[in-house]
């Protein structure tokens, strides 16, 4: 039966390359679609690690002023002082990179040989009960750290498998600094962080800690956090950007809350996906229409041959059936070149935060899709080839 | 002849609706992707006012400090201090204007946070720039000297804050600071980086004069040339002032890359690391490489139909054969039929683009945005057209020339 289907789509090679060039062009498109749509997925349901409900970020400008470190620690300390004097605020934190904000801080470091991408944030002691972090092993950063002689570091879990594998990372150094530098001692493992929300892959990250106090460093962060008691709505805003401006007049302030934030960026990542998605449709229903003209015109065609056929004792399911899996098999031509095609991005690795299971369950999901389109464009096409009569094949020979 | 040609077409086209409906569906929504694309562009870098002079306009939009190997490099926008000293002092400009970046702000009406962005300008900014005024007045150069507290809004701020009633004579309160409103100007969209703001107030208005100090950071200038002829003599006076500059780390970034741009250039620049002069060449490749990208599919599906009605009409070619007509007068009647069909998809094509880029203004999705087709985007669409028409009607044409006479009135082919 493959034989002779073979047989009869190499004698129609020429107008069946044109199907297949067009299902592999489809499926190029539908993959590229998929892998973006299962990308998501996979990473929508990894944990984000921390919370954003009622937690708002403060953006404190400066306006470019080149102000000394003691004097914008001093003033910093008044906006604290400020900001706890509510009683809508319970925590207030800093850090250098807010959730879900576009500025991204990441370092390269070349480990046992190997290049390993870090995200790094430097944040204050209370982020920890700001932002609902979940510590897994070690502990969070306090207060008596101030007077650590190391670089104290909280890393993430992922940055913990990347370098210690299955070790305990606890009190080890990070990685090896160089001469003159301090060394990065950590003491602690979190969850998760992930920065940019979760449809953004996972990243190693580690904080380091920021002090409000220290001149010398002078770590002190301009971007500040913080929690309000539940059900504080969005008219108390108002009233801590008075307040603010108020304690220190020469800075502006910008408020935001970090659920729309959150709103915002996923509407980022999901833009391109529902543009792409939407085009894929129209681009594959177009085709589809088209694959329904050019086999109802193959049949039509063929009709002295499966006259023939039908005279010579073929059964109706037979011709059925025929009609079907050539269309079928030709699909399958196409997205065999398209599938050696696609294998070679997980092969070479060319977009290397996208794993092979995305990839591949991408390739499975395309792959039984383009079969479904093939087959519901066959359905109307191979029905009419069984409607063709013995009696006119017969009569035109 | 062609008369005949188009007659026979409609009467084919008529014939078989299927095949027409298919066709059409495939021409007109390729096309309406394309003239939304192009709408995009259009709109993003063609003269549209307030940028009516941008035939004569350049900008200094970004600066890239790198070490000498350029391993080390940082990017941002331009401070007030580099304009100040290399920008302004272009001697063939006509007029130049430095800027703040917009930034974003927030004011408050009955305890409602009303988002805003808010952009520092210069009085030059309003003389290169064409607002449209619905009322009122621009910041001037006066305005700015004296550090007068006013500001310009935009209609949609207008409409937020008192809606849509006359401003004048009212004020605005941003980040403590209050600010008379001397006019109102048609919102222009958030994809042109000069232009678009909510609010609008002099440069000396900002809260400490440290802005006067930086390097890097938050400014961009515009530069007016007295005509497009001196676009190049303004670059080259940049780039000689650049030569004297006087960087604020030369042991960390002892090189500077930066120029005077169009709009469209500086998008070019930004697309690859180190580059000295903008790569606008590899940035229309990536453009035309995505639209054939995107087409190919609709081109092919497009044949394979073709390739079918023509086999369909086997017979009709046949008899035309046997009474002599030659190879080259079927094909030509073929793409006739062909360019016939896709001007028609076409002009579907364009009306429902027009729908959908009122949908996508009504949406809001790009702020301020008035996505909508001209005269540039009809000839551009009607291009794209005809090629298509041709692309997809040479390979069938070809086939039907060569079908034998004899098998073709029999009906058959392989």
């Amino acid at each position: 039966m493959i034989r002779h289907l073979l047989k009869l789509t190499w004698n129609r090679k020429r107008s069946n390359f044109l199907i297949m060039l067009e299902i592999f062009f489809a499926f190029l498109v539908l993959y590229v679609v998929t892998t973006l749509g299962v990308f998501y997925v996979d990473n929508y349901n990894k944990p984000l690690g921390f919370s954003y409900e009622n937690v708002w970020s403060i953006v404190m400008d400066t306006q470019q002023q080149s102000i000394a470190p003691q004097q914008k620690i001093e003033k910093t300390q008044q906006l604290l002082l400020a900001l706890k004097s509510f009683d809508e605020v319970e925590e207030v934190g800093g850090m250098f990179i807010l959730p879900f904000s576009a500025p991204d801080y990441n370092n390269n470091y070349r480990i046992n040989g190997r290049k390993v991408s870090v995200h790094i944030n430097t944040v204050t002691d209370e982020l920890k009960d700001v932002l609902d972090l979940k510590i897994t092993r070690g502990r969070w950063f306090e207060k008596s750290d101030e007077a650590a002689k190391a670089n104290l570091v909280v890393i993430n879990e992922s940055l913990s498998k990347e370098l210690f594998g299955d070790q305990d990372p606890i009190g080890k150094p990070l990685f090896e600094v160089g001469p003159g530098e301090k060394e990065k001692i950590v003491v602690g493992v979190i969850a998760e962080f992930r920065k940019n929300g979760e449809l953004a892959p996972l990243t190693n990250y580690f904080f380091e800690r920021a002090s409000m106090y220290d001149t010398v460093n002078f770590t002190l962060p301009s971007q500040l956090v913080i929690k309000l008691r539940p059900g504080t709505t969005a008219q108390f805003e108002e009233k801590l950007v008075t307040r603010l401006q108020n304690t220190v007049g020469e800075w502006s302030y910008e408020v935001e809350s970090l659920a729309e934030a959150h709103r915002s960026h996923l509407l980022f990542y999901l833009t391109p996906l529902i543009v792409l998605g939407i085009i894929a449709a129209f681009l594959i229903l177009g085709v589809s229409l088209g694959l329904i003209g050019v086999i109802w015109q193959n049949v039509t065609a063929r009709a002295n041959e499966i006259g023939l056929r039908r005279a010579a004792g073929a059964t109706l399911t037979h011709i059925f059936t025929q009609i079907l899996l050539e269309l079928l098999l030709i699909a399958s031509l196409g997205m065999l070149l398209g599938v050696l095609l696609v294998m070679q991005f997980p092969l070479l690795g060319i977009i290397d935060f996208i794993s092979a299971k995305v990839y591949m369950t991408a390739l499975v999901i395309s792959v039984v899709f383009i079969y479904l389109v093939a087959i519901i464009c066959g359905l109307y096409p191979s029905w009419l080839a069984t409607k063709v009569q013995p009696t006119e094949a017969l009569h035109a020979e | 002849m062609i008369r005949n040609y188009l007659l026979v077409a409609v009467k084919v086209l008529w014939r078989r609706k299927f095949f027409t409906f298919i066709s059409l569906f495939g021409i007109s929504f390729t096309l309406l992707v394309l003239t939304v694309a192009t709408s995009f562009l259009d709109h993003t870098f063609g003269p549209h006012a307030p940028e009516l002079k941008q035939d004569r306009m350049l900008g200094v939009y970004t600066v890239r400090l790198t070490s000498d190997d350029g391993s080390f490099q940082m990017t941002d926008k331009p401070g007030y201090k580099f304009l100040n000293e290399y920008v302004r002092t272009i001697p063939s400009a006509e007029k130049v204007s430095i800027f703040s970046d917009f930034t974003s702000t927030a004011t408050y009406r009955k305890g409602e946070e009303v988002k805003l962005y808010i952009r520092r300008t210069d009085g030059e900014y309003w003389e290169i720039l064409d607002f449209e005024f619905l009322e009122g007045r621009p910041i001037t150069r006066e305005d700015e000297q004296k550090a007068n507290f006013v500001a310009v809004i935009n209609e949609a701020t207008r409409e937020k804050l008192f809606n849509g009633e006359s401003a004048m004579g009212k004020s605005i309160t941003m980040e403590g600071q209050n600010f008379n409103i001397i006019g109102v100007v048609k919102n222009a969209p958030i994809i042109r980086m000069t232009p678009f703001s909510d609010v609008w107030v002099p440069l000396s208005t900002f809260k400490t004069s440290g802005y006067k100090e930086t390097f890097t950071g938050g400014f961009m200038a515009a530069i007016l040339a007295k005509s497009e002829q001196d676009l190049d003599l303004i670059r080259s006076d940049f780039k000689a002032n650049l030569t004297k500059v006087q960087l604020p780390d030369p042991k960390k970034f002892p090189r500077i890359l930066t120029g005077a741009d169009t709009y469209f250039e500086s998008f070019a620049r930004n697309l690859e690391g180190g580059a000295d002069d903008p790569r606008t060449g590899t940035l229309i490749s990536i453009l035309v490489l995505l639209a054939v990208m995107f087409i190919i599919l609709p081109t092919i599906n497009l044949v394979n139909i073709n390739i079918s009605r023509i086999m369909e009409r086997a017979s009709e070619i046949g008899v035309r054969k046997a009474f002599g007509a030659s190879s080259l007068t079927l094909v030509g009647q073929f793409i006739v039929e062909n360019i016939l069909l896709t001007i028609i998809g076409g002009l579907l094509g364009f009306i429902l683009s027009s729908l959908v880029l009122s949908y996508i203004n009504n949406t809001g999705w790009i702020p301020y945005a008035q996505f909508g087709l001209n005269y540039r985007i009809f000839i551009y669409a009607f291009l794209m057209m005809i090629i298509f028409g041709i692309i997809s009607g040479v390979y069938p044409a070809w086939r039907m020339s060569r079908l034998h006479p004899v098998e073709a009135l029999k009906g058959g082919m392989k």
